[in-house]
């Protein structure tokens, strides 16, 4: 498959996805408030006279398919409707949430980056059986913790007793805020880039020109980081593309632990209080950055790897 | 929570071989972490079925005379804010978390198998459907969904089940696909289909015995997956509903009182932590990752 048709496949493939998405939520939005988002909106004393006009005006009155249509025009124009609670565009409201989110993640992704790869090219490079059997053990551990109860663990350890860091909050943005969070929302991730790390490295190992390398003298450590490391760095640097999209969006709860002020928060604040356009544009907004950042990272990839264009999808 | 797509991504990346079934059964002899989790398993599911029969106190018994107590007489794992027994609710609790591990991976793993089946027996265009759809649901973050899944049905373990399920199906179809693709090149398949056997024969007495192991082995892992996803579900008030015990509720219940009562937010964590590690340690010795799965390989010619 040539480079192109590759690249045409994943965008239909991420048309299909924001289009499902699409669908689904306004189905949702359709179902959830039949026919009465206005009265939803404006509460239970809002007068008949008052609900007409909001419904001519959301076009409530209209048929199913013409909501539909008058749904995704507005979507075209970046307009998700506006907060039952906040009586404001539900855009500005995720817009004041998402630097927080984005700046969490972002700690998070780099965080996983150097930890992972590191521990990683680390178990290549011992050969000592214990050091693996303590590596799986030690992620097999990272995995099955919840975020929550990490979360909670770490801000006992070293706000509460120790008093490092601070409990909670974004502050005024002060890296020393980031610390726990970002940690525990890496630790699942540190485990699965160091696999990937250390499968892609060990694949390495056993090509011809390691060999060759070998053959020329150098020992089994220089080899790996003279060449090995470029070689393998393909298939990591799209998994942490990937995580950085799910980091967003598995924020959520990290969030919530230390009163973070980003997205995932505020939409479980939102979902509290039945505030429906609110939740849908938060998660409408969340999987769109997910999807569109997964297809960048496949087709950078893809493009660099002619193996992966005939394989079609990227590791995982 | 890790997000229930997780455990998939890099656990999930099965080789196919259709010796996995012997390879159970020689890696349980010889490797004792594996009998080790797969007896500690049983302890588990043992304990959360006979907890009716153990002399604890009602997990849903209030007692504000004795609210908050540490660990001791009376209560081994001390007391929550309502003055309800810890260790009961602890025990108590693992029955709607095993309950989501055993029914919401069995119904992806049903779902899956009937969509690879689909996919690798049926004609081009439903298996090229069948695998973007699959890919669809693949690239969507899973637990942005389940959320919002939970979020329209309303909370409750049977939503839980299908939340859970709607993103673990997937996988289920990929391994299956590619399974069935591999055992259908095999001589004795081919031999079969020269002895004049009709192909649903071939499928059912042929194919589906020998390419089923890979995907059975990966059911451990989406069990994992499934109870931390139910946790973070009861967390944040969408799973398991208040009274009843739940893990992830109760850790949700002992926010900020850490410091006071550290036994409640210990005892449940713990327990969800050695539950899934569990299911993680014998999926993983039974799947041994190798290289990744590259998904989407085009059928074998």
């Amino acid at each position: 498959m040539t480079t192109l048709l590759f690249i045409i496949r994943r965008l239909i493939q991420l048309l299909l996805v924001l289009t499902g998405t699409v669908t689904v939520l306004f189905v949702v939005m359709y179902l959830l408030v039949p026919g009465d988002a206005a009265q939803v909106a404006l509460g239970n004393k809002a007068t008949p006279e008052a609900l007409e006009v909001l419904r001519r005006e959301w076009g409530l009155d209209r048929p199913v398919i013409t909501q539909y249509g008058m749904y995704l025009w507005r979507l075209a124009h970046l307009d998700l409707g506006e907060s039952f609670e906040r009586h404001r565009s539900v855009v500005s409201v995720i817009g004041d949430h998402l630097p927080a989110t984005a700046y969490l993640a972002g700690a998070s992704l780099l965080l996983e980056a150097v930890i992972g790869c590191i521990w990683g090219l680390a178990r290549v490079l011992s050969r000592r059986r214990r050091f693996e059997v303590i590596s799986l053990l030690f992620g097999a551990l990272l995995m099955a913790i919840p975020v929550f109860f990490l979360g909670m663990l770490l801000r006992y350890l070293f706000a509460s007793k120790l008093g490092l860091l601070p409990l909670s909050g974004l502050g005024d943005w002060s890296p020393l805020n980031l610390v726990l969070p970002a940690t525990t929302l890496a630790a699942a991730q540190i485990i699965i880039v160091s696999m990937i790390t250390r499968t892609t490295l060990s694949a390495e190992l056993d090509k011809p020109y390691m060999m060759a390398a070998r053959a020329r003298g150098l020992s089994r450590r220089a080899a790996i980081l003279r060449h090995g490391i470029r070689n393998s760095a393909g298939p990591v640097v799209t998994i942490l593309a990937i995580d950085f999209g799910s980091l967003l969006g598995g924020a959520m709860i990290t969030e919530i632990v230390f009163s973070w002020p980003g997205v995932g928060r505020m939409a479980y604040f939102a979902a509290q209080s039945r505030d429906v356009p609110l939740v849908l544009g938060s998660v409408l907004v969340l999987v769109t950055i997910f999807v569109v950042i997964n297809t960048l990272a496949d087709v950078v990839h893809g493009a660099l790897d002619p193996r992966i264009r005939s394989g079609g999808r990227a590791v995982g | 929570m890790a997000r229930p797509g997780i455990i998939p991504t890099i656990w999930g990346g099965l080789s196919v071989s259709p010796d996995a079934g012997g390879r159970v059964w020689r890696g349980l002899r010889s490797n004792r972490l594996l009998l080790v989790a797969v007896i500690l398993a049983m302890v588990i599911a043992g304990l959360a079925l006979i907890v009716p029969l153990l002399p604890l106190q009602d997990p849903l018994a209030t007692d504000y005379d004795h609210t908050l107590q540490a660990p001791g007489k009376g209560h081994v794992l001390g007391t929550d804010l309502h003055g309800r027994d810890v260790l009961s609710r602890v025990l108590w609790a693992s029955r709607p978390s095993l309950l989501v591990g055993v029914i919401a991976t069995s119904l992806a793993l049903l779902a899956g198998i009937a969509a690879g089946g689909l996919a690798s027996m049926g004609g081009r265009f439903t298996d090229a459907f069948l695998m973007r759809v699959a890919d669809a649901f693949l690239s969507f973050p899973a637990i942005l969904g389940a959320i919002a899944i939970m979020a329209v049905l309303g909370p409750g373990l049977r939503n839980v089940f299908f939340a859970i399920a709607v993103f673990g199906w997937p996988v289920f179809a990929r391994l299956f696909r590619s399974s069935v693709l591999a055992t259908r090149e095999m001589d004795y398949v081919k031999a079969a289909r020269v002895l004049g056997a009709s192909g649903t024969t071939v499928f059912i007495r042929h194919i589906l015995p020998n390419s089923i192991t890979p995907v059975l082995a990966y059911t451990a892992l989406a069990a994992a997956a499934a109870i931390l996803a139910e946790a973070g579900l009861s967390f944040i008030n969408l799973g398991v509903q208040r009274p009843e015990p739940s893990w992830g509720l109760m850790l949700a219940e002992s926010r900020g009182l850490f410091e006071q009562a550290p036994w409640m937010a210990v005892a449940p964590g713990v327990a969800v932590t050695v539950t899934t590690i569990i299911f993680i340690m014998i999926g993983s010795a039974v799947s041994r990752p190798m290289a990744p799965v590259v998904a989407g390989e085009g059928r074998s010619s």
